[in-house]
């Protein structure tokens, strides 16, 4: 092709200004920090009587083979610079965001607001930790009165009156000594054997008393207890319970256990239910042993068919172990510094 | 049981080591409570001395200068403090070189006079801590012995705490017997001879209740005199096994009763009129036991008695003026089997507990009686030099020692123990029991020996199989429960309703079921059951609310600087139904005092009050909400005007308010106390069951009014009146202010609500709205002349 020199209308679009244009938009959109100078920046170079209108405009005013060219050159110029609008508005939101954000920022160091969470009894939550071992074990809660008969806490369980185990039980009578507070759970072994058929397998925990009150003694402490009764179970299942259940209550695995021969009247063979601490010494946890066969015949199950195996255990002496305590009195005071510890 | 190992050692014929007694003896049942060293450091190369010469020290008037013979073929010079030191007694002399305490002994000079060595009080040889007299060694020892050795120091005190069924185990014969069983090894007690009588006079004995008392023995013994005195290695026996030294012939029984386990007792015989009655008391009778205190007999009481008067209770004390003392010249010394029943409960009654009654009520060898008397001659007639007269028994026709043969089948074992044990091992396990075994067809017969009470039917010898056996050997066997286990429904809502005011800021408590009777009544109108033997009287009756622990515990933590303070229990009441028959039930109670909120930086934080309560107990019982009823109450624990009862179908579950400002005064409670109680019938009620409503896809429409009403009107007035004229369109209206001010007219109260409207078909039409809140202004205006005040 020949370039020759022509005579050019002054108001025709050219190339040269089409490019300055480009590059002042840029320059002016770099500048800008905020929405309406955006806006009125985009009516100046966009807007209908903007500058590209006025460059599309002047497309009139150029030789007819020029024209298609140059009309090229001005839409690229067109969507470059709408493409820079877009982006600088985009940018702008985003610092506008960002100045707000850090004007809005608070000292999360301060404490949350609201109701503050309190804790059930650590007695009370190491009987559902109990409890909960049980009743996954398949043992059913059963429960039954503080305030008991002679024949439920004493004459059921092979204790008939003077018996010397009555010693050991230092009780609290009521109505002339026609009721009692009852001394140990085990009553509610006589309660549940008395309503239901075996075979059962039975979980109850709860208050018992005892009139001895000192240092190391509480004239009213929980126990739990633990019967079964079925026509399988020995002595040997009855272990390989308390032995699962004693290293799942402390999450130790290889918690040392022994079982040493003792006596209760409603158990035989009875045994005591030794764990040993950090510092090598035995410490005594429970008692259990297999279920007498007077125990049956006393609430008429026919103990030749079935036998039984219970056991049961001190919570505090467990709560104690379990959280580190030293000291008993400090289930009964309540003090809320100490009951504001036990958040699990 | 105390023990003395050095003692037990010589029963079983071999040594015994401290540490591993310990362990088998506590493995078998029989728990070692303690094992301790009698010293922590024994005497060494202390010697028995005689004194041969005594003098007074010439620069102190209370020092003693003795030359001593400690058969080392010279004399030493001891200067001693004690002042009764005489030619001729035999002392333990410790030499310059010896170990006291842990201290080596040189020769020291005292005021200037050289002592080799000293002469030791029982304290300084770690006999009684207190005791700082020279105890007095026998002639017969010679010079020179080792006193150590004598005595026994390097001696170990066990105390063994017997299970009540093993009083077999309460002597040294018994726990001699145990540890040959446990160790396999032959038992062979050296039995006495009865020394013959020396004069031919027998008391009378009457039984008069032979099955108490199916066996008595008597024996006079005379010769007795002031000066008789307990040989040093008694005294120390008794002291190591816990028993006193009274009087030389108690010692005596009490020595036989440590060593054989039967207890005896010693009557002066000139206090005995006639003839000795075993028999039970009769009504009125009274008795002064030697320890002084008179008791007022029971009929069941078993006593001996002369002709005259009672003079023991039997197996438990004897009586003060039949007592053996010092001036006593002759006695009679008693030996009887009395039946555990017939003593059980008799010494507890009395606030006694006697050695005698803890061997009776566990069971006595009924057996043992001719031994146990000889055993006694053998030592009255060897220490004492006494003359024994003849014994006399007398023994129950019906009286047998033998027990009947128990039968134990071999399949029992594996099937009770979960164990396999070898049938020929069995007889040979129950004859180290002293059991004589015989076989029969699957299993064989066995007949325990006379000691042992707790032998009575197989599984007392289960027992016994695998207590020889081994607990620690027998295997665990993993669970293996065939059914599923299950909680009850008051006990899991009991649990909910503990979770979900733990969450909302109550801490639970466990407070003592016994309460102080002045505070339980102030706080519930029911009638607790009193404690007939109650620790204080502050803890005398069963509480029949859970409100006094709950505020006792509260103002605890109020003094001890709490200032908002939440607190629930739950747990059992007590009280006396109108057939003065005792009744339990579950309940629950809270109580809130101090700041809605703890406090926190920004909140708006108003004390608890009233509807704070209420809220959370309209939370707790959300589940019967649809039928529901708040009715002001007027319990007592309460304040009259701000508080309420909540019943559902005419049974009040529970109650909510303000403590009563009269027992905030009277107690010193802070001001403010609010508190609930969920009462029993609660824990009877189903929950309601849920059932679904369709949601409605049509925009809701609220409409807001505000009417001036009487002060006395009440919101559940309103709004009841509200719904019967609103029509069904409103699904619900809430109140949302409440104003009381001078500003508005005398008695008169302002009170906004918002009514909701919504149809499940379609948008609801302003205009049609617009006519049932008109409606509802209407029905308001002519029920409580309610007027109309702008927004």
């Amino acid at each position: 092709m020949t370039h020759h020199k022509q005579q050019t209308n002054p108001s025709a679009t050219r190339i040269e200004d089409t490019n300055a244009l480009v590059a002042q938009a840029l320059a002016d959109l770099a500048g800008v920090q905020d929405q309406p100078s955006l806006s009125a920046l985009r009516a100046r170079y966009l807007g209908q009587h903007g500058s590209l209108s006025k460059q599309s405009r002047g497309l009139r005013n150029l030789p007819a083979e020029q024209k298609p060219i140059m009309g090229r050159a001005v839409h690229r110029a067109r969507e470059q610079i709408e493409r820079a609008f877009i982006d600088r508005e985009r940018e702008i939101h985003r610092l506008t965001l960002e100045r707000r954000l850090a004007r809005e920022r608070i000292d999360i160091t301060l404490p949350g607001q609201g109701q503050a969470r309190a804790n059930l009894h650590p007695l009370n939550l190491v009987m559902r930790r109990i409890e909960d071992f049980f009743v996954r074990g398949g043992f059913t809660v059963a429960s039954g009165p503080q305030i008991e008969d002679d024949f439920h806490n004493f004459s059921a369980l092979n204790i008939p009156p003077h018996h010397p185990a009555r010693a050991m039980h230092d009780t609290f009578y009521l109505q002339d000594g026609r009721l009692l507070l009852r001394t140990h759970t085990t009553s509610v072994q006589i309660r549940t054997l008395e309503k239901s058929k075996p075979p059962l397998y039975v979980y109850a925990d709860g208050p018992v008393y005892r009139c001895d009150s000192d240092m190391t003694h509480s004239p009213m402490f929980h126990q739990a207890e633990v019967i079964a009764v079925d026509k399988t179970l020995t002595f040997a299942a009855l272990k390989g319970l308390i032995e699962d259940f004693l290293r799942q209550f402390f999450a130790k695995h290889d918690l040392a256990i022994r079982f040493r021969p003792s006596y209760f009247p409603f158990t035989e063979p009875s045994a005591e239910v030794d764990i040993r601490d950090k510092a090598g010494r035995w410490l005594e946890v429970a008692g259990c042993g297999m279920v007498h066969p007077n125990v049956l015949k006393a609430v008429e199950i026919d103990s030749e068919a079935w036998r039984g195996y219970a056991f049961g255990f001190g919570i505090e002496r467990l709560t104690m172990l379990r959280y580190g305590l030293n000291d008993l009195r400090l289930f009964f005071n309540n003090d809320l510094r100490f009951l504001e510890q036990f958040a699990e | 049981m105390k023990v003395s190992l050095a003692w037990l050692q010589e029963w079983a014929g071999r040594p015994l080591d401290a540490a591993a007694l310990d362990h088998d003896l506590s493995m078998a049942g029989l728990e070692v409570d303690s094992c301790q060293p009698l010293s922590e450091q024994p005497p060494n190369g202390v010697v028995s001395a005689y004194i041969t010469e005594v003098k007074a020290h010439p620069h102190a008037d209370r020092l003693r200068v003795c030359r001593v013979d400690d058969g080392g073929g010279k004399l030493r010079q001891v200067v001693c403090g004690a002042c009764k030191v005489h030619v001729g007694l035999c002392l333990p002399y410790a030499r310059p070189g010896a170990n006291l305490s842990g201290r080596t002994l040189e020769t020291a000079k005292i005021l200037g006079l050289e002592s080799e060595g000293i002469l030791c009080s029982a304290a300084q040889l770690g006999l009684d801590g207190e005791d700082q007299g020279l105890p007095v060694l026998p002639q017969s020892l010679g010079a020179g012995a080792d006193v150590a050795d004598y005595l026994a120091l390097n001696d170990t005190i066990m105390e063994v705490d017997l299970t009540p069924n093993r009083g077999d185990c309460l002597s040294l014969l018994g726990l001699t017997r145990e540890i040959c069983a446990l160790h396999d090894l032959p038992f062979s007690p050296v039995f006495p001879s009865d020394p013959s009588a020396r004069y031919s006079q027998k008391p009378g004995v009457r039984l008069q209740a032979d099955s108490a008392c199916p066996r008595y023995l008597a024996r006079l013994v005379r010769g007795l005199h002031p000066g008789l005195e307990t040989p040093l290695w008694m005294q120390e026996r008794l002291r190591r096994c816990g028993v006193a030294c009274v009087h030389p012939v108690v010692d005596v029984m009490n020595y036989v009763m440590l060593e054989w386990g039967q207890p005896m007792h010693a009557f002066d015989y000139a206090t005995v009129h006639g003839d000795l009655h075993v028999r039970y008391a009769a009504a009125a009778e009274s008795l002064t036991l030697l320890n002084g205190e008179e008791v007022k007999l029971n009929q069941d009481d078993l006593l001996i008695a002369d002709d005259r008067r009672a003079l023991a209770l039997a197996g438990v004390m004897g009586g003060a003026d039949s007592m053996v003392t010092p001036d006593t010249r002759e006695a009679l010394i008693e030996c009887a089997y009395f039946t555990p029943e017939a003593v059980a409960g008799r010494a507890r009654r009395y606030g006694l507990h006697t050695d005698a009654s803890h061997r009776f009520e566990r069971g006595v060898d009924p057996g043992l009686q001719a031994t146990a008397m000889a055993r006694a001659g053998e030592l009255l007639v060897e220490l004492y030099g006494l003359e024994l007269g003849e014994t006399l028994e007398c023994t129950a026709d019906h009286h047998s020692i033998e027990r009947p043969a128990i039968k134990l089948r071999y399949e029992a074992i594996p099937r009770c123990l979960g164990i396999q044990i070898d049938k020929a091992e069995v007889p040979v396990m129950l004859r180290r029991l002293q059991c004589k075994v015989k076989p029969v067809a699957d299993g064989c017969t066995c007949e325990p020996p006379s000691c042992r009470f707790d032998l009575n039917e197989e599984i007392d010898l289960l027992e016994e199989i695998a207590r020889l056996y081994g607990y620690d050997k027998i295997p665990g066997k993993s669970l293996g429960v065939p059914q599923l286990g299950r909680r009850q429904d008051k006990q899991t809502r009991l649990a909910q309703y503990g979770d979900y005011l733990s969450h909302q800021g109550y801490s639970q408590i466990i407070s003592y079921s016994f309460v102080e009777p002045e505070l339980n009544a102030m706080l519930s109108e029911k009638k607790p059951p009193p404690l007939d033997n109650p620790i204080s009287p502050a803890a005398s009756v069963m509480r029949s609310s859970l409100l006094p622990g709950l505020l006792q515990t509260l103002l605890y933590n109020f003094n001890h600087y709490q200032t908002r303070i939440r607190l629930f229990e739950s747990g059992s009441v007590f009280f006396m139904d109108q057939h003065e028959q005792v009744q339990e039930h579950n309940a629950l109670a809270a109580v809130a005092f101090g700041p809605r909120y703890p406090q926190q930086w920004r909140k708006q934080n108003s004390e608890a009050d009233f509807f704070f309560i209420k809220n959370e107990l309209e939370q707790l019982l959300k589940p019967w909400r649809r039928h529901i009823q708040w009715r002001a109450s007027d319990h007592r624990a309460y304040q009259k005007g701000q508080s309420a009862e909540v019943y559902y179908a005419d049974r009040c579950i529970a109650r909510a308010g303000r403590l009563n400002p009269l027992l905030e005064e009277e107690r010193k409670l802070p001001k403010g106390v609010c508190m609930f109680e969920l009462l029993s019938p609660l824990f009877e009620l189903e929950p309601e069951p849920t059932i679904f409503q369709p949601l409605s896809a049509y925009p809701p429409v609220r409409r807001d009014i505000a009417v001036m009403v009487d002060k006395d009107v009440s919101a559940e007035q309103l709004l009841a009146c509200v719904r019967a004229a609103a029509g069904e369109r409103m699904t619900r209206v809430v109140v949302f202010d409440v104003f009381l001010s001078d500003k508005l007219e005398q008695g008169k109260k302002s009170v906004a609500l918002g009514l909701i409207f919504q149809d499940f078909c379609r948008t609801l039409e302003s205009r049609e709205i617009d006519q049932w809140v008109a409606d509802v202004l209407s029905a308001l205006a002519k029920e409580f002349n309610a007027q109309l005040r702008s927004l």
